[in-house]
């Protein structure tokens, strides 16, 4: 990609991606000396206490999407945009009572995988697989993109390198680290992004101001303004069902819920919840001033980084540089070490050899974090898409397992037939409507026509479950 | 097309046969020189790197239901060659809602090779690039956002099902208390 007029040199940006580096494998390698068994590993010994809790939610999901991906929805979508996105803190703060109900229901689980083979069955369990291997894969590539085009457009430097750092960097001190070292660079991460966006979002309205915006967008792109702007309005919901099918459905919250100390997973995901919510308003609205400060948008996702290398120069750009990098480092990370825990446990232990023992699933998990790793990097070398519509191409998939999870957790009458085709209808439309109309309504769609399947065959199943049979320990 | 005509004087039938035939001889030749001469230019011209290329401009999308599309152009070189050389206004993308740009924007595109544009309302919009190499096709593009009908009916229906959500878990966590499983 051609380079633009870039906010820091490129032996400036190359500096802080070796320091950052270093410093978040440095501390991988640290932490993950105290790791003994799988539990330590994978769960960070199901031990994690309120405040590393809640950073390691509210920092997991404040991600590239929050970063980059809010700006390019306001550039696009508007002020609806802008709130909608932060709607997503709706899926946390929903999750609190369902963290809560997981660990009482399960309290020797590793994944998400787990509780739907033991509630469904073998089927369900299949295409449950399916949806969150393809949704973290998703979620993986778009970080990665993220990663390559915030050093392309802050630096200068390329795309495939910027990329290739970022990944390389979160495999390694995921690998030696485990999920201890992953929520403790969370917690360090979420304080460097909260002060790095409310920093960046003060000085945009002090060097641009309210007025100059508005007057701005009022003459020139009237729509973003508009509050009955049809594809804004289509989305505003579509956006919160999304985050809700994808922490619900995965496995980087299930295993955080497994991980965090008795009662203390409600309370975190419910502060987390709250903590994020002004977070994509703040990255949003910096894309607003584009218009004012005559910035040209080649691609979209580009317009966070440019507003603020601009407006701030290279000051800016530098903290818009560590924020980035440490919102990617903290989702990046989580989702390697969650990722693989599903993969270790459904498929290679689940599928492959039942009878691996934990010294077996310990070896096989830092090789699946390896794997996932130069999966990513590959797909991620093509840059087939822009990070929104890569991502909301996902949510015709995660939205479809919203009402599985939801009524499979409380209610005894969801029948295997049922959620088997609810995910598979809700997807299959969900992406239909993808193509048909647009981005902003796949998740709504997909999360619809999953509702009324699961509703109208479970009546004909006539099926009730017994929510003891979930207590027991038995390996899938 | 112009048809050549030739015409046959009364009189000297076999003479001015002969002439005739000579006459068509004369024209197939000059026809196969001028073939000639302007295959030869015009590879002469191609293999120039004074030649000016014509820009080629196109979007994402002819008719846009969002108010956002993406404006890219084909060969980015001319465009950057250009910027970099000329001043740096010297190559701009005009925007107008009429076809003869009476009334119009500017961008300065010389250091981009593509650009999005967004929250434009239902109409009609054009674009050009202008050049000193040359300006490139007028791209049209239709703004037509989705009706609000529609809208609305993906917001209620959004609407609805996160109710249903809310109230789910709501009853769900009361039902696992009652039964002491929560």
């Amino acid at each position: 990609m051609k380079t633009l007029d870039s906010a820091l040199s490129p032996g400036m940006g190359a500096a802080i991606l070796v320091v950052f580096s270093l410093i978040w494998i440095v501390f991988g390698y640290y932490l993950g000396r105290k790791n003994k068994s799988l539990d330590d590993y994978m769960l960070a010994g199901r031990n994690v206490g309120l405040a590393f809790a809640t950073a390691t939610a509210m920092a997991t999901w404040v991600t590239s999407n929050t970063t980059m991906t809010a700006p390019q929805l306001t550039y696009q979508l508007g002020v609806w945009g802008m709130v909608g996105y932060s709607l997503g803190a709706v899926g946390l703060l929903l999750f609190a009572p369902l963290a809560k109900r997981i660990k009482a229901l399960l309290p020797h689980g590793f994944t998400s995988g787990d509780f739907i083979r033991r509630r469904y069955g073998i089927a369900a369990w299949r295409i449950f697989l399916i949806i969150s291997l393809f949704y973290a894969f998703g979620w993986l590539i778009s970080l990665g993109m993220a990663g390559g085009i915030l050093v392309n457009t802050l630096s200068g430097l390329d795309y495939h390198l910027g990329m290739s750092i970022i990944l390389f960097v979160c495999v390694c001190y995921t690998l030696m680290g485990g999920l201890r070292a992953v929520i403790a660079t969370d917690f360090v991460q979420t304080l460097i992004i909260i002060i790095g966006v409310i920093i960046i979002a003060v000085l945009v309205i002090q060097n641009v101001g309210f007025d100059t915006i508005h007057r701005n967008l009022k003459e020139d792109h009237p729509q973003l303004l508009n509050l009955l702007f049809p594809a804004a309005i289509m989305f505003l919901f579509n956006n919160l069902l999304f985050g809700v099918g994808e922490i619900f459905h995965s496995n980087v919250w299930w295993s955080r819920a497994f991980a965090f100390r008795e009662n203390t997973g409600a309370k975190a995901y419910l502060l987390a919840g709250l903590c994020w919510l002004p977070i994509p308003v703040a990255a949003g609205f910096v894309a607003l001033a584009a218009p004012s400060l005559n910035i040209l948008v080649p691609s979209a996702d580009m317009v966070g980084p440019l507003v603020a290398g601009k407006v701030l120069g290279s000051v800016g750009a530098v903290i818009v540089f560590i924020v980035v990098f440490s919102a990617l480092a903290s989702s990046l990370d989580s989702l390697l070490a969650a990722t693989a825990d599903l993969i270790t446990q459904d498929i290679y232990r689940g599928h492959l050899k039942p009878d691996a023992s934990n010294e077996d699933c310990l070896k096989a998990s830092k090789f699946v974090i390896l794997i996932l790793g130069l999966g990513a990097w590959a797909l991620c070398l093509l840059k087939l898409s822009t990070l929104a519509s890569l991502l909301y191409f996902t949510g015709a998939f995660v939205a479809s397992t919203i009402w599985p999870i939801v009524f499979g957790l409380f209610f005894r009458w969801p029948g295997k037939f049922a959620v088997s085709a609810a995910m598979v209808s809700g997807t299959v439309l969900g992406l239909a409507s993808y193509f048909m109309i647009g981005f902003y309504v796949a998740a709504l769609v997909s999360c619809a026509v999953s509702l009324v399947v699961t509703l109208v065959f479970s009546k004909f199943e006539n099926h009730l479950f017994d929510f003891d049979s979930l207590q027991s320990t038995d390996k899938p | 097309m112009q048809s050549t005509h030739w015409s046959i004087p009364a009189g000297n039938s076999d003479f001015s046969l002969i002439k005739h035939v000579t006459e068509i001889f004369k024209t197939v030749c000059l026809s196969a020189s001028l073939t000639r001469f302007f295959w030869l230019t015009s590879l002469l011209l191609a293999a120039s790197p004074l030649c000016a290329q014509q820009i080629k401009l196109s979007s994402n999308t002819e008719i846009s239901t969002e108010g956002y599309f993406v404006l890219s152009w084909q060969p980015e070189t001319a465009i950057a060659d250009n910027g970099a050389s000329a001043k740096h206004d010297a190559v701009f993308l005009r925007q107008s809602q009429s076809r003869d740009f009476s009334v119009s924007k500017k961008y300065a595109i010389a250091s981009i090779e593509a650009l999005t544009l967004s929250g434009f309302e239902d109409g009609e919009y054009f674009f050009q690039i202008v050049s000193p190499a040359g300006n490139s096709n007028v791209l049209q593009v239709r703004v037509q956002h989705h009706a609000l009908s529609k809208a609305m009916g993906f917001f209620l229906t959004g609407l609805l099902l996160f109710v249903v959500l809310a109230c789910s878990i709501f009853f769900g966590l009361k039902q696992s208390k009652d039964e002491n499983l929560g």
